[in-house]
């Protein structure tokens, strides 16, 4: 199922606020997860995976690393749907 | 051989009576009980259908995102922890010197049961990262030690219905021993 690039944003800004607690205002592609939006490691896994249930995607350990700002993960959502 | 004096300079609690201390003494004192009948659908699984419930949940005193990241035994800790920690006047003292001392007869066994719902269900990426810093036993102390920032030891003495005494009194003979930093 193709995704749109806005609607993988929207879900990611509901998801990263729903587990870490930051307000979705403040979520934009270019911010890094781990610098700028202070999402700590554990989190980020719980982010992983919801996202992979969200969008129906599968998130391989080895590309997580890769994802570091909101736009790679935007960006690698996108491409693993279509 | 005399003995050093041990004094308590903070109170905090949540209990069936009540969400602070002055709620659960006052009712205390009203002569209160604070069991109560159960009203959820699963008291149909039980023989018995009372039980001392907490008076306040800790959803009505703790931010939505510190909840989801502490198993039920780590929330009541830290609510009446920080009350403690208000009453005594919230010192401002050097870390190497404060320690820890809270007991939990079996820890996070609901984060136990829910994670092992998860794995079930979802597969093991389906279980919280979460999960062990809220199961372990020591997860209440842990992280009022975290919070407090306490540096001269964090401990857990988990015996049953006694190891809330047993807390008390390892603490008691940390001070009074003056087998710690904080101890001086």
């Amino acid at each position: 199922m193709a995704l749109s690039p806005a609607d993988v944003l929207a879900g990611i800004k509901e998801i990263v606020e729903e587990v870490a607690g930051i307000p979705a205002a403040s979520i934009e592609l270019g911010k890094n997860f781990t610098d700028d939006l202070e999402v700590d490691s554990l989190s980020m896994v719980e982010v992983v995976v919801a996202c992979e249930e969200r969008f129906g995607v599968k998130i391989p350990d080895e590309k997580v690393t890769e994802l570091a700002t909101v736009g790679d993960a935007v960006n690698f959502i996108v491409n693993a749907a279509a | 051989m005399s003995q050093r004096r041990v004094v308590v300079t903070g109170l905090g609690a949540t209990t069936p009576l009540g969400g602070d201390v002055a709620s659960t003494w006052a009712a205390l004192l009203a002569g209160k009980s604070g069991v109560r009948l159960l009203t959820e659908d699963w008291r149909e699984l039980l023989p018995v259908h009372f039980a001392a419930r907490v008076a306040t949940e800790p959803a009505d005193q703790m931010e939505r995102v510190e909840l989801r990241r502490l198993d039920r035994s780590e929330q009541f800790a830290l609510i009446a922890s920080r009350e403690a920690w208000k009453d005594a006047g919230a010192p401002d003292l050097d870390k190497e010197r404060l320690g820890v001392v809270i007991a939990s007869g079996i820890g996070g066994v609901i984060t136990l049961l829910d994670q092992f719902d998860n794995l079930n269900e979802k597969g093991a990426r389906g279980v919280s990262p979460h999960t062990v810093p809220m199961l372990m036993p020591n997860g209440p102390a842990a992280n009022v030690g975290l919070e407090l920032q306490a540096k001269a030891g964090v401990h857990t003495p988990v015996s049953a219905c006694a190891s809330g005494a047993e807390a008390i009194g390892y603490a008691l003979e940390m001070i009074r021993n003056k087998s710690r930093r904080c101890c001086r």
